[in-house]
């Protein structure tokens, strides 16, 4: 059927992208963001096929590339890479699928070379403090003056405006800030804080939906855009269910540990071993039924509480119950028995008992790069798997990059300039 | 048809996109409600009885009954809603014509009910440019592939519930239905960029994306996976303190809990400056930043504990902004729906759950230069539009549509 939504008679010609790399193969983004939520954002579209060139320097380096040294090359060190700023793990999991080129921003002639890229890119992201590419005269402006068609993203804490504008993102305050702080706990007990990222990852996840929606027009309709986007209001999305409680019921919600409304048990239960558990989920009677036969709770055949109502209601007791027959077992044995059952379960993982499951290999959650410096090294995978009938539809993976590894690529190929000017640039400490 | 794809005045960047979501798991019903954000014309296929989600909570205040759940409202709006039993022959046949009508579809299926329904890679007709999008808790591969599971299962296996709770205590799971959410906002993302894929020519012929909720947390929250390999197991809970360097705390005080992070030497210095540098700070004990973060952490917050519980949480935030100091105040849900600064970005939208009933709902968390905001309507009754979709979207003659309202393939 024809693509009603895409005007075919507005759509262009087509781009130099390859079939099979991913539908955003042919798309650049000149990525000047760094440290973490903008970086997960960028690399989830390089997952979906986009060229991501990610702008650095050596002068301010992506604090990523910063700190003790945890990894030591294994291959031979090329002359001029500092391995000081190449060997951090957190860093390579961030931007691998991404190139590099060192601009020196602060110089003119530096950013002239930036809006030179632009020109020929058709995303710019960053995520700086509010206001600071205007600063650099990299405002949605200079950018547009560069190419009209450019969509250009800016990712902050807060915003762009609104009162509260320059207040920093980190995941503990940006949790704090969002709400999600006041849900995080059991019982009486409040803690607020969540090992996992879950403020950066959320914004990263929301902001490149959002890039590509404002893309779609510039792909198709030829349509500039400028997006403004607030971690903090992305961290607002997740929790609707809580903002109709507050209103509807006339409280804020707090926090509620593992307990549901609906099913019941639904909790965390002890199993044999250090800090090992197991999520059992009874979302149904008949898996009441089931659970209670595995564990020999149905004395006599007889299966207490039947009724979710009466469950519900007596859940301290119905938990206890459970957790004296399950602190003996293997939580992975006993997952297989319950699946089996027809019972929703599964070990509590640690990142440990991950490396050892099968599933994220099978599925590429976790795949391997090649380093230039270190070598082979685990990576995070695409958070989805996209296939068409041709192939499986995702780009070559590749390692995350070495600081300015594509100038030459940029500046010759890209910007059509000779090697000479490449060497000038470098000499001049515009390339740096 | 009364909606309007080739409307002149449908708004919205995606005005004209036919998606149909298989209803059913919050999952696939944010991944829809982001696409009719943006002006998507969403079909939401119910089985003929109403969907588990229509009786969830949180409910309208004139409830109880079907349909009363503001959760469903809120998640459904903007959508047509259509009753059809796709599982009996002749509903499978609908679902195939409608599908084949469509340029999306959401369903949380597994492999094998996917496979059954025509929406895998090898049922899809070759031409066909259809962008298929499966949510699911464990994917579509894999050995887990077909095991059953809930937010509570996903959160315990993709290293989540681990790195939440107190230490050594009880893991606990991402409050709410967050995990699904984001599943959800991921697949989203992959329509999108499908979207732009056909539109650039660099996507052709039928697209199938496979989304596990296990994965998603796995690969982007997870915050062990880069650490393991050389420093072991990291992201351990540990109660209301953080994975950064101390201070990642969060405390109470006199009017509630703040949040406290220094990522740098200079800004802990600048916090303890803030409170007049009590005598202790002079002890070396309280500058190796490594060692509170791992010995002693609960040692420094008793020292913290009695200087914050004499200031209320703007107090100590204003004190820290002036200097720098990234600290923050826990709001309550209720306080942020008046938080001046996400009333100055209008970060809340009005939206009528039901007649009469208007709550405030997070709005997109982007503001575009020049995309417009489309206008939110009321989420669908039970089967509210199958009549029309059968008559207008499938051309049934209404003959044929009585026996399939009396044979109860759609309702």
């Amino acid at each position: 059927m024809p693509l009603r939504w895409c005007r075919e008679d507005r759509r262009g010609p087509a781009p130099e992208g390859r079939a099979g790399a991913g539908p955003l193969s042919g798309i650049r983004i000149v990525d000047l963001c760094w440290v973490y939520a903008g970086p997960v954002m960028t690399r989830m579209l390089a997952d979906l096929g986009a060229e991501v060139i990610k702008v650095e320097s050596s002068r301010r380096p992506d604090g990523t590339r910063l700190g003790r040294r945890p990894l030591d090359p294994v291959l031979p060190v090329p002359e001029g890479v500092n391995v000081d700023l190449e060997c951090q793990p957190l860093n390579h999991a961030l931007n691998r699928r991404k190139r590099s080129v060192a601009i020196n921003l602060s110089a003119p002639e530096g950013r002239q070379i930036l809006l030179d890229l632009v020109a020929v890119s058709d995303v710019v992201t960053d995520n700086f403090a509010a206001g600071t590419m205007n600063r650099m005269g990299l405002g949605y402006e200079e950018l547009r003056q560069a190419n009209p068609r450019i969509v250009a993203m800016s990712m902050s804490g807060a915003g762009q405006f609104g009162r509260l504008r320059d207040v920093p993102a980190y995941a503990t305050s940006l949790a704090a800030l969002s709400g999600l702080s006041s849900l995080v706990g059991e019982g009486p007990s409040l803690y607020g804080i969540m090992m996992p990222t879950y403020g950066d990852s959320n914004a990263a996840i929301r902001a490149a939906g959002s890039l590509l929606v404002a893309l779609l027009g510039a792909v198709r309709d030829g349509q500039g855009q400028y997006i403004d986007v607030s971690e903090w209001e992305a961290g607002l999305v997740g929790l609707e269910e809580a903002f109709l409680a507050a209103q509807l019921t006339g409280s804020s919600p707090g926090p509620r540990g593992n307990t549901s409304d609906y099913a019941c048990p639904h909790d965390n239960f002890r199993c044999r071993g250090e800090d090992e558990w197991i999520a059992i989920s009874v979302l149904t009677d008949a898996q009441w039924g089931a659970l209670c036969e595995v564990l020999g709770i149905a004395a006599d055949g007889v299966v207490p509480f039947p009724a979710v109502t009466d469950r519900l209601r007596h859940r301290a007791e119905l938990d206890d119950l459970v957790q004296s027959r399950t602190s003996a077992r293997d939580a992975a044995e006993l997952t297989a028995v319950l699946q089996a059952a027809g019972v929703p379960a599964f070990p509590v993982l640690s990142v440990e008992g991950q490396f050892a499951d099968e599933h994220f290999v099978d599925r590429e959650v976790f795949v391997q790069a090649e380093h230039p410096l270190v070598g082979a090294e685990v990576v995070p995978g695409a958070p989805f798997r996209f296939s068409t009938k041709h192939d499986t539809a995702a780009p070559p993976m590749s390692a995350a990059p070495l600081l300015g590894e594509a100038n030459e690529y940029v500046i010759c190929e890209l910007l059509g300039r000779d090697r000479a000017e490449l060497t000038r640039l470098v000499a001049d400490g515009v390339l740096t | 048809m009364s909606w309007a794809a080739s409307d002149e005045s449908s708004r919205g960047m995606l005005a004209g996109l036919r998606v149909v979501e298989l209803a059913g798991s919050v999952s696939a019903a944010h991944c829809g409600r982001l696409l009719a954000d943006h002006g998507a014309e969403v079909i939401s296929v119910e089985g003929t009885r109403p969907s588990t989600l229509r009786s969830r909570g949180p409910h309208l205040r004139r409830g109880p009954g079907v349909g009363d759940s503001a959760l469903h409202a809120t998640l459904s709006c903007s959508k047509q809603g259509m009753a059809l039993d796709h599982r009996t022959p002749a509903g499978r046949e609908l679902f195939r014509r409608l599908v084949a009508q469509a340029d999306v579809v959401v369903h949380s299926l597994g492999p094998a009910e996917a496979q059954a329904a025509g929406l895998s890679l090898p049922e899809l007709a070759d031409d066909h440019q259809l962008t298929c999008v499966a949510i699911t808790h464990f994917g579509q591969t894999g050995p887990y592939r077909d095991f059953l599971g809930d937010d509570l299962i996903c959160c315990a296996a993709g290293n989540i519930s681990f790195g939440i709770g107190a230490r050594a205590g009880r893991p606990l799971k991402l409050p709410l239905s967050l995990a699904s959410y984001e599943a959800g906002a991921v697949g989203f993302l992959a329509v999108m960029g499908s979207a732009v894929g056909r539109a650039n020519h660099t996507l052709d012929g039928p697209a199938v994306v496979d989304v596990s909720t296990v994965d998603v947390l796995a690969s982007l929250f997870s915050t062990g996976i880069t650490a393991y390999p050389y420093r072991g197991v990291v992201g351990r809970r540990n109660g209301n303190h953080g994975l950064a360097l101390y201070p990642d705390v969060f405390l109470p005080c006199a009017d509630g809990f703040v949040g406290i992070v220094c990522n740098q030497l200079k800004q802990w210095i600048r916090f303890l400056e803030l409170m007049g540098n009590p005598s202790w700070v002079e002890n070396p004990r309280y500058r190796d930043r490594r060692r509170m973060t791992e010995e002693y952490p609960e040692e420094v917050d008793a020292l913290l504990v009695p200087w914050l519980a004499e200031r209320t949480r703007e107090e100590i935030f204003d004190l820290c902004r002036d200097k720098d100091v990234p600290v923050a105040p826990s709001y309550t849900i209720t306080e942020l729906l008046s938080h001046p600064h996400l009333i100055d970005r209008a970060a809340f939208r009005e939206l009528e759950i039901a007649e009469g009933e208007r709550v405030l709902v997070p709005g997109w968390p982007a503001v575009f230069s020049s995309i417009e905001t489309v206008p939110w309507r009321r989420g669908p009754r039970f089967g509210e539009h199958t009549e029309q979709i059968l008559s207008d979207l499938l051309g049934v003659p209404e003959s044929e549509q009585e026996v399939l309202y009396a044979a109860q393939v759609v309702s």
